[in-house]
């Protein structure tokens, strides 16, 4: 078989690992795969932190998983912002898991970048805190944490709904 | 056939599902090694002794052959692109992009086969975006 990979996130303080998310819908409580219309984020204020993570269970017959990248499929209204860490320059290396938080840690974790919003032309997530890493095992194997932050305010309006896009290169 | 053995270096094994799209490379002696050969192995791509390398061709069942005619001195590319578009909607899209080509110093030729079978040739497969 080619490959496993999925989309990981952790939550709570104990850091419990869901393997494989099937949205990555944000909002005012920490919870994977959660409903954002039961837990909206008030004008003003963030939206917990998103920790996830690609992650390879199983590398079939292949040799390698590298080259992650992840986009938004629209930046958010206005008065939201979409930020996270992933970027393709100056990356600031994996960072360590932080219990999630609605507050602005974004000095602390570096998610000081807007989430682009068009297919990023090199990686921007990266694997062993480089940009240049690559999974060669599957114990599971994880990449870096991909941090994601809704920050508004006062002024936000409710309304716009965006998708997430994942994307990783298979040698095999 | 659709299920083939992968020997790893450890010793273990694993089934590898034969894909749609998979690559012979041709020797210049007149061998060939095949990514799902027919003694029901699988290769790896850094197996290839691209020093030896006549011709890589991508092979499926039912469409022609792609070949790349192999100019000496070149580094093979081989590699699936993997997008998950759009996740936990309606319209989420998990696509595989086959991807091959040369590089040296100067150039890059990638093609690459796309979900419709289609072909784009290229030098940076970067620039193909796949989406609604």
């Amino acid at each position: 078989m080619a490959a496993t990979v999925t989309v990981s996130e952790s939550n709570g303080s104990g850091e419990t690992v869901t393997a494989s998310i099937t949205n990555s819908n944000m909002g005012s409580t920490d919870a994977v795969n959660l409903v954002a219309s039961n837990f909206p984020i008030t004008a003003g204020g963030n939206s917990y932190e998103k920790w996830q993570r690609f992650r390879v269970s199983d590398l079939g017959g292949s040799y390698c998983i590298k080259n992650l990248r992840v986009w938004a499929s629209a930046a958010l209204a206005a008065y939201s912002t979409h930020k996270t860490n992933a970027r393709e320059s100056a990356y600031d290396g994996a960072q360590t898991y932080g219990t999630p938080s609605a507050s602005d840690r974004s000095a602390t974790y570096d998610y000081t970048q807007t989430m682009p919003i068009v297919q990023p032309t090199l990686p921007n997530l990266g694997i062993g805190g480089s940009l240049a890493g690559e999974i060669t095992t599957a114990v599971p194997t994880f990449s870096d944490y991909l941090l994601q932050q809704i920050q508004t305010t006062a002024s936000a309006v409710v309304g716009k709904t965006i998708t997430m896009n994942y994307q990783y290169d298979e040698i095999a | 056939m659709t299920e083939y053995i992968f020997y790893r270096e450890d010793g273990t094994t694993c089934e590898v599902t034969k894909e749609q799209w998979s690559w012979v490379a041709q020797y210049l002696d007149g061998t060939s090694l095949c990514q799902f050969g027919e003694d029901g192995r699988f290769h790896q791509f850094r197996e290839i002794n691209q020093a030896n390398l006549g011709s890589f061709l991508m092979v499926h069942e039912t469409a022609p052959p792609l070949v790349l005619h192999w100019i000496p001195g070149m580094k093979l590319i081989h590699f699936y692109r993997h997008m998950r578009l759009e996740v936990g909607t309606p319209n989420e899209m998990q696509i595989q992009l086959y991807c091959f080509g040369y590089e040296c110093a100067a150039y890059k030729v990638i093609l690459v086969i796309m979900p419709d079978g289609g072909v784009v040739v290229t030098n940076d497969v970067d620039s193909i975006s796949i989406g609604r």
